[in-house]
């Protein structure tokens, strides 16, 4: 069990540094990545510093992997995914925000269908993954539940 | 009374009802507070003072703290310790009694005492010391009812008697006297009851903590873990760029929605019109110029403007600007330093930015001043208190009053000149650097190293986010919206006047030459003195290409400290001020002058 979850986190932490790397290289070169399934920015900001933490990201997802019930190692892998969840955050917000106002002349807000429409796919590489980081939090349970107990007896 | 960051402001804030900012990192209190408590029909009133380790002062914070005590000799005093680390608030407890004050001991965080699997015996603690000890958990309110009931029955403290009652309690090693702890410190009578030297108090710290604290087994947890990692530059560092990114994003994500989603509308659909039709006046009479537009000329003909950015009226520029632009990103600026100060970033950011801090003569806790002056620097420069030298303090008024964008003005940046914001930002970043590290080599005086306090993560109390957020917008709101009208109607009436255009025929040498921007710069120059945010929108109204406008920019942020930080370096900083001022001319012509000679060198001018 404990090695199939090892692997899980393995695919998962490769997944998300090749995805950082791809979005910080072509925002550092300037090139457009073209993907129907997930949007890549080019932009300096979101592209080449977001793209930076998501090979952080990825950086901890592996390098937590090695034993990682132990307490430093879970918490390597959870700040990976911390990592990944920030810009997942950041990049679900910024989609509703564009979502909200009214596109049409004189109008507050958008209507329920635009603003689904505009919620609607590709999404970047972090929205993404960001389900497949969430069985983490299993781990983090039991870490709780373990020191709970240790205080406890 | 107590050690920074031992839950000082959330006490009296619990106790007196006041909204005091606290939060989890040392040094958020840099001035007495006054507040009343009403206690069983009476009114009681509660000081508030910054942390301090020992009644010898180490900065003008703790400074501050031991003249209040000075000056309110008759004072009850609450002591409040972690008790988590109930050693080294023993130790100023001690210094206190040794004094001779009414005394009643908060044993707070008792909670996370608890967590860490750490007792403490107050019953005995209590009997020890004679004076009263009750356990606190200040965040939930828990132990503060018998902590204001116990603190009107305090009565005077005396070191000797501490010392009798060790003896009684078998801790002293001798029979030869009564009445002291000399015995266990292993000097006489008469000497005890004069004064405790460092080391004597420490012993005597050892011998109550080792009677009154059991410390259990403890496993390091995951939150502990993460607590580490994010500490170390390795790990740290990664953590502390997301964490900017995280900040940078939903700053300027939420600042857009509102301005860009609603706000612009609301000024410019509604607003804009309704005053262009009713105000009184109209077009060509010089009051409603001033308040509602100002209008331009176009082939000969007088055209009203179709956006409150480019009316410049009072009622209608004025109030876009502080109330459209602003409000919103200072606002979710201030809701996100809440969120990271209380939940326990900034004292790790401190740790991780110390060695780099050093270079230009501070520390790490210099991360705190800076960030606050991020929001607004007036905080910012009264927070430069937490640092022990006079050099630490000139250096770090200086560069914050230059380099460091307030809240406002990066919203307004990022209104009109979006897609250069993030080059303005890093050339004053580097300022910062660049001049700190040059300051430090100048400037005479040291810079001590320091032990910093991490605290442990917590999640923040909603309560007190929102407590401070409205604190904090209130207090930027009383303070922009009366400068903003002021610095409309100071500028719109030198226009008007004729005075702007003679300014900037009579500077044009130095602006146009050295700086390489548009004479009309003279302008927002002024208005700068006022709102640097008021004098970025009128540049973004004068006609240049974007390198000038970056310049321009530059200039506005850099020449000289708002009207509002002015004063408060006048008041921090003494006779140092006029140093930092020299220094700020100095700096804007050289780091301007060097912006120019790089468009000029790139050939892009």
């Amino acid at each position: 069990m404990k090695r199939l979850w090892q692997g899980y986190f393995a695919l998962l932490g490769a997944t998300v540094l090749f995805s950082g790397l791809l979005e910080f290289l072509a925002a550092a070169a300037g090139h457009q990545i073209t993907c129907p399934a997930v949007a890549f920015s080019t932009g300096a900001f979101r592209g080449a510093w977001g793209g930076l933490v998501t090979i952080f990201s990825g950086m901890f997802l592996l390098s937590g992997l090695r034993d990682f019930r132990e307490v430093h190692q879970l918490a390597k892998l959870l700040m990976g995914c911390i990592l990944l969840w920030i810009i997942a955050a950041t990049d679900i917000f910024a989609l509703i925000a564009a979502a909200i106002p009214g596109t049409e002349p004189g109008s507050w807000f958008n209507s329920l269908p635009a603003f689904l429409k505009a919620l609607a796919p590709p999404y970047t590489s972090a929205v993404v993954l960001l389900p497949f980081s969430l069985p983490v939090l299993i781990w983090v349970k039991k870490s709780n539940k373990r020191d709970s107990g240790a205080k406890g007896g | 009374m107590g050690h920074p960051n031992v839950g000082k402001s959330v006490i009296f804030n619990r106790l007196t009802g006041a909204d005091v900012i606290s939060s989890n990192y040392p040094g958020t209190t840099v001035d007495y507070k006054k507040g009343l408590m009403r206690h069983k029909g009476e009114d009681i009133e509660v000081i508030d003072v910054p942390g301090t380790f020992s009644l010898e002062p180490r900065d003008k914070a703790e400074a501050v703290a031991l003249d209040m005590l000075r000056d309110n000799q008759q004072a009850r005093i609450i002591c409040v310790i972690d008790a988590t680390k109930l050693e080294r608030g023993l130790y100023l407890a001690l210094d206190l009694i040794e004094q001779g004050y009414p005394l009643v001991l908060a044993l707070n965080m008792w909670d996370i005492a608890h967590d860490k699997n750490i007792s403490v015996d107050a019953g005995k603690l209590s009997s020890l010391l004679g004076l009263p000890v009750i356990p606190t958990v200040a965040v939930n309110a828990e132990g503060l009812s018998s902590l204001m009931d116990k603190l009107l029955e305090a009565g005077p403290s005396s070191i000797v008697e501490v010392g009798k009652r060790l003896r009684l309690a078998g801790i002293m090693t001798s029979q030869a006297c009564e009445g002291c702890s000399g015995c266990i410190l292993g000097k006489a009578c008469d000497e005890i009851q004069m004064h405790l030297t460092p080391d004597e108090r420490w012993t005597m710290v050892e011998q109550i903590a080792q009677r009154t604290i059991t410390i259990g087994h403890y496993r390091h947890t995951l939150k502990d873990a993460i607590g580490d990692y994010t500490v170390k530059p390795l790990t740290g560092t990664p953590f502390a760029i997301a964490i900017l990114f995280a900040f940078w994003s939903v700053f300027t994500t939420f600042a857009g929605l509102v301005t860009d989603g609603f706000m612009v509308k609301a000024f410019d659909l509604y607003w804009l019109p309704w005053l262009q039709k009713w105000f009184p006046g109209g077009p060509g009479f010089w009051f409603y110029g001033v308040m509602v537009d100002l209008g331009h000329v176009k082939n000969g003909v007088w055209t009203a403007s179709t956006t409150c950015l480019e009316s410049f009226g009072v009622l209608t520029s004025g109030l876009y600007l502080e109330i459209g632009v602003v409000l919103p990103a200072v606002f979710i600026f201030y809701v996100m330093l809440a969120m990271l100060e209380d939940v326990g970033y900034l004292p790790r950011l401190a740790v991780l930015m110390d060695t780099f801090l050093h270079k230009i003569g501070l520390h790490g806790y210099a991360v705190v001043p800076t960030i606050l002056s991020l929001g607004c620097n007036v905080p910012g420069v009264e927070a430069t208190r937490i640092l022990e030298t006079r050099k630490q303090r000139f250096v770090m008024m200086t560069i914050l009053a230059i380099f460091i964008p307030c809240g406002a003005q990066i919203a307004i940046m990022h209104d009109v000149i979006p897609q250069y914001t993030g080059f303005v930002m890093a050339y004053l970043f580097l300022g910062y650097f660049v001049f700190g590290f040059t300051l430090n080599r100048i400037i005479p005086g040291t810079t001590p190293d320091i032990i910093m306090d991490v605290p442990v993560y917590q999640r923040p109390i909603m309560r007190d986010v929102r407590r401070k957020v409205a604190m904090r917008t209130k207090s930027f709101l009383k303070d922009a919206i009366p400068y903003v009208t002021l610095g409309i109607l100071i500028v719109n009436i030198l226009y008007s006047q004729g005075a702007i255009d003679v300014l900037a025929k009579a500077s044009a040498p130095v602006f146009e030459g050295w700086f390489g921007v548009p004479r009309q710069t003279a302008g927002p120059l002024l208005a700068a003195f006022l709102r640097k945010d008021l004098a970025i929108a009128q540049l973004s109204a004068i006609p240049m290409t974007k390198y000038q406008l970056i310049t321009a920019i530059v200039l506005v942020s850099i020449y000289f400290p708002c009207i509002g930080t002015f004063f408060m370096m006048l008041k921090e900083g003494g006779k140092a001020f006029f140093g930092s001022l020299i220094v700020l001319i100095f700096v804007a012509f050289t780091w301007v002058g060097l912006l120019h000679l790089v468009w000029v060198v790139m050939g892009v001018q």
